[in-house]
């Protein structure tokens, strides 16, 4: 008897599995396009936070890659603050994904790169990537490219990091100040004083827990790297350069002064504090975003040249895993993506005609443009009331150039991007990737020490006097002297084969 | 005879007013002084308050116009009243709807489940009779001292169990907790005595019919507890989600507003690297009026479960007055 059951369940079980293998077989037929082309299924992680029209703008998106290159997509967003421990977990897990966003700031780049979790995309660059790589400025490649391979495609935007003072517009118009003269932070101690004296209301520097001082270097590993125009690559910790020095010496002035909010050290951005300036890390056109944000106009200055970074040229990238199944379709999609205006518009900014519509740009506008590159015959005007249900990070997805700009923006847009990048200088130390390994357990412990002397030193709320040795102890502590040797020597056989 | 009666009667006052002494110092005993009366009852509506106001602050910002918190800050009583966090949740917000949903039937489902499996495992564990007993102790034990970590469990998750973007994978992975069912396997051993098991075996009662008409009725008190425990854990869990589910259509509301301060905070602390693109990033994410107004339509119906199971936890109290 129990025999007997015990063979029908078997018998039964069997036949489950099979009935389910045919099942997910049929499942599996294989869609086809109107070429007779298969369609394969592409997965892509990207950050930023799902939108409620997401459904929509993909299958408008999938009709169109289907009939194109034969390629359907699965995005997968995943929110701001999760998209790390996410990509950790899909990455180690081998689970099934196709590609990523990467860069150096989020998923890093240098790390997935090196530990060969991206697949090498030389090859496939000079094949289906042609067009991209043809058309993306070469320093973003020369930027991508770890111990020689490139691993991922960058997004063109702008390619340096650009720190500025940002000014309220009404304070400057009010006190008719030259703020477009004011670079370094002592250039701005004369305003300071004439704000704090008439406005008593208004903090004259407002600053938040984020803020770091002006720092003319290149921190390749926080707080060790190689200071901006040094050509002979010497590794320094930024606290024992003069600059740094003096800068925070300045600071402790200016706190001691109250031109800076005394809370600076922990506030996060209260928006209902009225500020004369602070600082922010801009782009062209960047006034126009901060203010939108603020609510009010301003005006900024940049405290230094731009200076283009590992760091900041490895701002956007998607890579493809090193175990996809389709390399060739994923190349050809990104290929596609930065060249083809319709897509990238699509992505960019979702349906026309239900989150945006295509403007017709003025002749005298265009005339205007006449000969720059990156214009195009049409602006997006979003639609206000769908915009919401489908705003995507445009830079995740591919470059900016070739997307339409919006109807409140200038219509060479890019090209100004284009000249700011053109005019940005490459840091010595660019192109160089620091291996962190052998010394791995120093570097780890850097990150306490500075947590508990950075802010209070940069924003100036404690004496540099008695605090920067403090600072500069632990961290010799932690082994700080070992690291910059290792660096030293990384970089010196990195110049060497230069 | 005066005289003596007099005497009785100082003696009977005497031991009178001995007795009232002896009583109101008894009372004393009992009493606090008013002077510490006053001082606890200063201490304990302080803690209250502290409890209580940043809810009620909470509420009071899902109330507020945005325009006038950026321009003002947080107020008690705001410059300017509104109700548009509530409306655009109901008219623009399907996704927190919806989500509001799914958190409601995983919770639900969950605690059902959830207490049907603790409660058959610990009263089985509970029984002396039954014979694997301590093997199965052990089994439940050994996963509460060690666990396989996150990247073990997602793949087992995910390739092993195929749970991936399904509601299962917000429900199975919280159901069963040894810590549970080791709490409800004592409850059960102190509050059922062998001798009701054994007189509802003798007339006559199945095993099943022994455990869902005897036992639960008579542990409703440890059930509801280990309801409660089950419930929170639901209602709050979002790192399920985080880890299994990619479809945003099965996102519950505690991982949405997870998420949307998660991205707050991150995009705040990496503002210096990202520039422009973080600030653009932030300006598509809710205001703060509208995450106020999700936080007060997910705890209220939690704070409204509350009383539902004090019931239980005052009856458990006067349960247990076995006599044997």
């Amino acid at each position: 008897m129990k025999h007997g059951f015990m063979k029908k369940a078997a018998a039964l079980g069997t036949a489950a599995v099979l009935t389910a293998g045919m099942l997910t077989g049929c499942g599996n037929k294989a869609e086809t396009n109107k070429n007779g082309e298969e369609i394969v299924e592409l997965t892509w992680y990207q950050v930023g936070d799902a939108q409620a029209d997401d459904k929509e703008v993909f299958e408008q998106v999938n009709n169109y890659l289907a009939d194109k290159i034969g390629v359907k997509l699965n995005v997968v967003k995943v929110g701001w603050g999760d998209y790390n421990q996410k990509m950790q977990v899909v990455i180690n897990t081998g689970d099934q994904w196709d590609l990523c966003f990467t860069c150096s700031w989020a998923n890093d780049y240098l790390q997935n790169a090196q530990k060969g979790a991206f697949l090498e995309l030389d090859d496939l660059l000079q094949e289906q990537g042609k067009e991209m790589y043809d058309a993306i400025d070469p320093r973003f490649w020369e930027a991508a490219k770890v111990g020689g391979k490139t691993y991922g495609v960058p997004s063109e935007k702008e390619i340096g990091s650009c720190p500025m003072w940002v000014f309220t517009k009404e304070y400057v118009d009010k006190y008719d100040i030259p703020y477009e003269d004011i670079h370094t932070l002592e250039d701005l101690e004369p305003y300071l004083q004439l704000i704090q004296e008439n406005e008593p209301d208004v903090v004259p520097m407002y600053l938040t827990k984020d803020y770091t001082a002006p720092t003319y270097m290149d921190k390749i590993q926080d707080p060790i790297g190689i200071e901006y125009g040094d050509d002979t690559l010497t590794v320094q910790n930024v606290f024992e350069t003069e600059k740094m020095k003096s800068t925070l010496q300045t600071m402790r002035k200016y706190y001691l002064a109250g031109y800076i909010n005394k809370d600076a050290a922990t506030a996060s951005d209260d928006k209902s504090i009225k500020r004369f300036v602070t600082k922010g890390d801009g782009q062209p056109y960047a006034e126009l975003t901060w203010g939108k944000d603020l609510g009010y106009e301003v005006v900024a200055s940049q405290i230094m040249d731009t200076q283009i970074t590992n760091a900041s040229a490895r701002g956007a990238l998607t890579a493809v895993n090193k175990n996809s199944e389709h390399p060739e379709k994923a190349m050809e999609l990104l290929n596609l993506i930065n060249t083809d205006q319709e897509l990238r518009n699509i992505l960019n900014y979702g349906i026309e005609g239900t989150h945006w519509d295509k403007v017709e740009v003025t002749e005298e506008e265009k005339a205007a443009a006449e000969g720059k590159p990156y214009i195009y015959d049409y602006k997006a005007k979003l639609n206000p009331e769908k915009q919401k249900d489908y705003s995507a990070p445009y830079w995740v997805q591919g470059g900016l150039f070739n997307t339409y700009v919006m109807d409140n923006e200038p219509l060479d847009k890019w090209a100004t991007f284009k000249e700011f990048n053109d005019a940005s200088m490459e840091a010595p130390s660019f192109g160089f990737d620091f291996n962190l390994e052998p010394v791995a357990t120093e570097v780890a412990g850097f990150r306490n020490v500075l947590d508990e002397f950075g802010k209070s030193l940069y924003t100036g709320s404690v004496d540099p006097e008695e605090y920067l040795p403090k600072l500069l102890d632990k961290l010799n502590a932690t082994g700080v002297d070992k690291v910059i040797e290792e660096m030293q020597s990384q970089i010196d056989e990195w110049k060497a084969s230069k | 005879m005066s005289v003596s009666k007099w005497k009785q009667y100082r003696m009977d006052r005497k031991r009178e007013k001995m007795f009232r002494n002896l009583e109101d110092q008894q009372c004393e005993y009992n009493k606090i002084k008013k002077s510490t009366n006053v001082l606890f009852n200063a201490i304990l509506t302080i803690l209250s308050l502290l409890s209580v106001i940043p809810f009620i602050f909470v509420i009071i910002i899902s109330f507020t116009d945005e325009q006038a918190l950026t321009m003002n800050g947080y107020r008690f009583i705001p410059e300017k009243w509104s109700l548009y966090a509530y409306q655009y949740i109901v008219s623009a917000g399907e996704n927190i709807l919806r989500s509001y949903g799914v958190t409601i039937l995983v919770t639900v489902v969950g605690t059902v489940i959830g207490l049907l499996l603790t409660g058959t495992y610990a009263y089985a564990l509970s029984r002396k009779t039954y014979a694997f007993r301590s093997f199965f102790t052990k089994v439940i034990t050994v996963p509460m001292l060690f666990s396989g970590g996150m990247i073990a469990n997602y793949l087992v998750m995910t390739k092993v169990l195929m749970l991936k973007n399904t509601i299962w994978a917000l429900i199975l992975p919280l159901c069963m907790n040894s810590f549970n069912v080791i709490v409800l396997r004592t409850f059960f051993k102190t509050s059922i005595p062998d001798s009701v098991v054994e007189s509802a075996k003798i007339d006559g009662a199945s095993e099943w019919k022994l455990f869902f008409r005897i036992v639960i009725p008579m542990a409703m008190p440890g059930l509801a507890t280990i309801g409660l425990f089950l419930t929170l854990g639901y209602w709050n869990d979002w790192f399920n989600a985080l880890m299994y589910i990619d479809n945003k259509d099965w996102i519950p509301l505690q991982f949405l507003l997870m998420q949307i301060q998660n991205s707050i905070d991150w995009l705040a602390s990496n503002k210096s690297m990202m520039g422009v693109d973080g600030i653009q990033a932030a300006a598509n994410l809710p205001k703060e009026t509208i995450k106020m107004a999700i936080v007060v339509i997910s705890t209220l119906p939690i704070i409204f479960a509350y009383p539902f199971f004090q019931r239980y936890f005052v009856n458990g109290l006067t349960i247990g007055a076995v006599k044997e």
